[in-house]
């Protein structure tokens, strides 16, 4: 009984899902337009989550900075706190050591391993149809 | 390393040197290693379309702004007029393995061209942008506030907006128990 056998109609629904529902996880919201079982159109309504990291980090000196931008991914700081060292590092005009590097270097494929293992049981029992 | 450098200088050179001839009024300039176009404000879609189409930068890796509030007398380049905000969008080209940043000076209660009939991803960055900086960008299909309520007054990332201004209300808030 595929969608093709349904009958036809030119009313459809729009529905949030989200953000209280179980699997956004109180953070997404997704306006969805549905003609039966099907999605039409999908729009996310981003925002429940966001602390306003952007202007805490004006009031910040530069390692404080790199505290604050950890904060924004808990799975994945270290990318984070690669990114804002390398630009400041650059508009400072800093060299660092190369032992400082490769520290960086080993830290970020641990920190890619264990994003990556924290990212498919969700994934899983997010999608799972017998929740 | 110094052939390298050197390599990517004359490359470098190669894509600045064709926004300049394409686009009146564009300034080039090198920042810590990096390729900047400072593009008018009404050359901008223009400048992007060319990036895109005729350069082969596919890819609008981020756009965002800045509010130079604070900074009135900071360095530019001569030709290029201060504004109070600068648009700064980057592009990426996959087969040429460059990137080109390009910045468009904005002044408050200004309007920029949307770029999202060339890059259809900048839809989400310029939303953010008007929602923080309340920036407005011309053509775009749904300007809305992204991340702010849509009662939210003012625009959080500007300069004057003041980190107080709105207050907890948690901390008054009175214990149920």
């Amino acid at each position: 009984m595929g969608p093709e056998s349904w009958p036809e109609s030119d009313e459809t629904m729009i529905i949030n899902l989200g953000p209280q529902h179980p699997s956004t996880h109180g953070v997404l919201r997704v306006v969805l337009e549905l003609d039966g079982e099907t999605v039409l159109r999908a729009k996310p309504v981003i925002g429940y989550l966001h602390t306003g990291m952007e202007k805490t980090g004006e009031q910040l000196t530069y390692v404080q900075g790199c505290t604050n931008v950890t904060r924004m991914d808990y799975a994945a700081p270290l990318f984070n706190e690669l990114a804002f060292s390398l630009a400041t590092e650059r508009l400072l005009e800093v060299e660092i050591p190369e032992r400082a590097t490769w520290i960086r270097m080993m830290m970020c494929e641990l920190n890619g391993w264990r994003r990556t293992c924290c990212s498919w049981p969700p994934t899983g029992w997010t999608s799972a149809p017998s929740r | 390393m110094t052939d390298d450098s050197t390599r990517e200088e004359i490359l470098k050179e190669e894509v600045a040197a064709a926004v300049l001839d394409r686009v009146k009024g564009a300034v080039a300039v090198e920042s810590h290693g990096q390729t900047v176009v400072h593009i008018p404000r009404d050359a901008w879609l223009e400048a992007v379309r060319f990036l895109k189409e005729e350069q082969q930068f596919t890819q609008c890796s981020d756009l965002t702004a800045v509010d130079q509030l604070l900074r009135p007398d900071r360095p530019l380049p001569a030709g290029v007029e201060r504004e109070r905000f600068e648009v700064v969008a980057n592009f990426l080209s996959h087969p040429r393995n460059r990137r080109i940043r390009l910045i468009c000076q904005v002044p408050d209660g200004g309007e920029v061209d949307s770029l999202f009939e060339l890059f259809s991803g900048t839809e989400l960055p310029e939303r953010e942008v008007y929602d923080l900086l309340g920036v407005r960008f011309a053509g775009h299909p749904d300007l809305t506030r992204l991340l702010m309520p849509d009662d939210w007054e003012g625009h959080p990332l500007r300069k004057d907006d003041a980190p107080a201004r709105v207050p907890v209300q948690l901390k008054e808030a009175q214990s149920p128990r």
